[in-house]
């Protein structure tokens, strides 16, 4: 057992550290490195807001000003106040947790479940590999955001089914990628080696495979986690996500559009935050596509 | 002789997709929802009513009984009723979906212009500031909210500056003809040039705020495609017998790079489908998108099922679509 669990955490250390050097690479890119240093720093007051939230920047959600009702950005309130006078920018800085979380939840999830259904696609072949690719084309056939949006509904609107919607939509996209770089390792020796020896599947699965696979995967999942915080707050958005009094970026948007006229500033900064923040993860993710594009790589 | 063989085996092999994507929506439709009758009556809790829905949609059968009849119906036209309106769910989405293939066919044109102009100009200036600056362009319209791409268009270009009007198809009090639904093109059909002048100045806006959303990915292969062929010896061989450098790349790069464009045409109008929604309801545009969202907002379930199978519908078409324009441009797709 204790062999066992030795092999798994070098099998993960190996992982995280080809990961590493890849993000590390980075620091030749000082674009890319920026929008990390953008992602690093919203988790970091993401953990802030958790800890010490209140410490730091109190905040009662159901603190009612009318005196101070759509008050325009000032020392303040940074970001203005909503139409019952609470200040946004703390309703902002408050839902940083939510937003932050959320979607790295949604693609960690997604990548393990995408990994293991990829890479045994790959490896078994035949009917469950059919079986796999077909799967992934139906989930192909709806765009994300629709299905997501289908899928929250039937469950009920909440922070939770949300979460859970956007991962039924988004693992096929893992599998998919994980299939594709497992095929290439079914050619390679040393595993053609291991399966006419006789070592178990899970084995090689486990030492030749996911070590292989992953950090790609993961190199692609840091810039996804941007897209799935857009479709996150569009959920919010749309009421199928965080439920009042919770503070919500796409839900704030939502609130705030009736107001656009007397008060831009109420849906425009939590939107422009999420601008922010996917900008980073884009930016950080164009770095890292270029890094392992071979056929880009090979031009410079 | 060849391409009408492809094109049929082709089309066959749609048809295992759209009974996944049935089979899919019946999942979402009848056993994620925890009380299926409650959903379809949306925010109607009559008892008698709950009651006869169990009994029209057979929701106390097996599943797999559930199923069949849910086929049948999907089949037969028989889309459910929608609770807030009142009206077949399928009446609506005809009602509304030829507005949003007009707006789609719009939008990917422009987001087409838009990939092609900036995904070539950045591969020929390759490692520039002019390059990039045009990744900084694109990159921003992939990391833009929806919402927030429109609600500041919105505010921008029809309250700041009132050069485009604030929603709708048509100017209020102007009705155009309806043939195929599309205004653009009954307009255009009936000689209407006026009402096709104000359509036109209508779509515009929303068009463009879809395209600036979705140009993006088709921007970042272009130019990488590009880049890939520039490098290539014909290239070399092009310019070495002193052709215009104009020629070289859109003649001899660009007609190489164009089938890695139409896969990502594909991938490119699922990416619009799912901004339509929005969208759409930010323009007041009365296609499906605008329905979809009201449907949520009304808790109109029945309804969001039947958008939700429209727009994968949608999408499998547009690969199609994608692969037919790929067989035309790559000849040897088809050996």
């Amino acid at each position: 057992m204790s062999q066992r669990l030795r092999r798994t955490t070098t099998s993960l250390m190996v992982q995280f550290r080809s990961a590493f050097s890849i993000l590390s690479s980075l620091r030749t890119k000082p674009v890319s490195a920026t929008g990390a240093g953008v992602i690093v720093f919203f988790y970091l007051l993401a953990v802030v807001v958790l800890l010490f939230g209140q410490y730091v920047l109190p905040f009662n959600d159901r603190a009612i000003d009318l005196a101070h009702e759509l008050a325009p950005p000032s020392l303040a309130h940074p970001f203005g106040t909503d139409q019952l006078g609470s200040d946004l920018f703390r309703q902002v800085v408050y839902a940083i947790p939510i937003d932050m979380f959320v979607p790295l939840a949604i693609v960690i999830v997604a990548l393990i479940v995408g990994a293991l259904i990829g890479t045994i696609a790959a490896f078994r072949g035949g009917w469950a590999d059919e079986l796999l690719m077909r799967i992934t084309d139906i989930f192909r056939a709806f765009p994300g955001l629709v299905l997501a949006l289908a899928i929250a509904a039937a469950l009920g609107a909440s922070i939770a089914n949300a979460m859970l919607a956007l991962m039924v939509v988004w693992w096929p996209a893992y599998a998919r990628i994980a299939r594709g770089e497992a095929l290439a390792l079914n050619s390679k020796d040393y595993v053609k080696f291991s399966k006419i020896t006789g070592v178990s599947q899970r084995r090689i699965i486990l030492t030749h495979f996911f070590p292989n696979v992953t950090p790609i995967l993961i190199a692609y999942a840091t810039a996804d986690i941007g897209t799935v915080l857009v479709l996150f707050s569009v959920l919010g958005y749309l009421g199928l996500g965080a439920q009042v009094p919770v503070p919500e970026w796409g839900r704030i948007v939502f609130t705030g559009q009736d107001f656009i006229q007397q008060a831009w500033w109420y849906p425009i900064f939590p939107a422009v935050t999420i601008f922010v923040v996917v900008m980073g993860f884009s930016l950080l993710g164009d770095g890292l596509r270029d890094l392992l594009d071979p056929r880009l790589k090979s031009t410079r | 002789m060849r391409i009408p063989r492809f094109l049929l085996v082709r089309l066959a092999s749609i048809i295992p997709v759209l009974v996944g994507v049935t089979f899919l929506s019946f999942i979402v439709a009848r056993v994620m929802v925890p009380n299926a009758a409650r959903a379809w009556a949306g925010l109607i809790t009559n008892a008698a009513v709950i009651h006869q829905l169990t009994v029209e949609y057979h929701l106390n059968d097996p599943l797999w009984q559930q199923y069949g009849y849910y086929m049948y119906d999907i089949v037969t036209g028989n889309w459910g009723l929608s609770p807030s309106t009142k009206l077949p769910v399928l009446y609506e989405i005809e009602n509304y979906f030829p507005a949003t293939v007009e707006l789609v066919i719009v939008a990917s044109i422009l987001s087409i212009l838009f990939a092609t102009v900036f995904g070539v100009y950045a591969a020929v200036k390759h490692d520039t500031k002019a390059d990039h600056a045009i990744r900084l362009t694109y990159l921003s319209g992939i990391a833009t909210p929806p919402f927030l791409a429109a609600l500041v268009a919105s505010i921008v270009f029809t309250h700041l500056i009132r050069v485009f009007p604030s929603g709708g198809e048509l100017s209020p009090g102007l009705v155009a003809p309806r043939i195929t639904g599309m205004v653009i093109l009954d307009t255009l059909i009936t000689g209407k040039f006026g009402l096709f002048a104000n359509a036109l100045y209508h779509i515009i806006l929303p068009a463009s705020v879809l395209a600036f959303l979705g140009y993006g990915i088709g921007a970042r292969v272009l130019r990488a495609s590009m880049i890939e062929s520039l490098n290539q010896d014909y290239i070399r061989t092009a310019r070495s017998k002193g052709l215009a450098e104009s020629r070289v790349i859109w003649s001899h790069a660009f007609r190489n790079s164009l089938t890695t464009a139409t896969t990502v045409l594909a991938l490119n109008v699922s990416a619009l489908l799912g901004g339509t929604l929005v969208v759409e309801y930010i323009f007041s545009w009365p296609g499906i998108g605008s329905f979809a969202v009201n449907s949520i907002l009304n808790y109109d379930f029945p309804s969001v099922i039947g958008t939700t199978l429209v727009y994968a519908i949608g999408v499998v078409l547009a690969n199609l679509v994608a692969d037919v324009l790929y067989t035309y441009l790559d000849p040897r797709v088809r050996l």
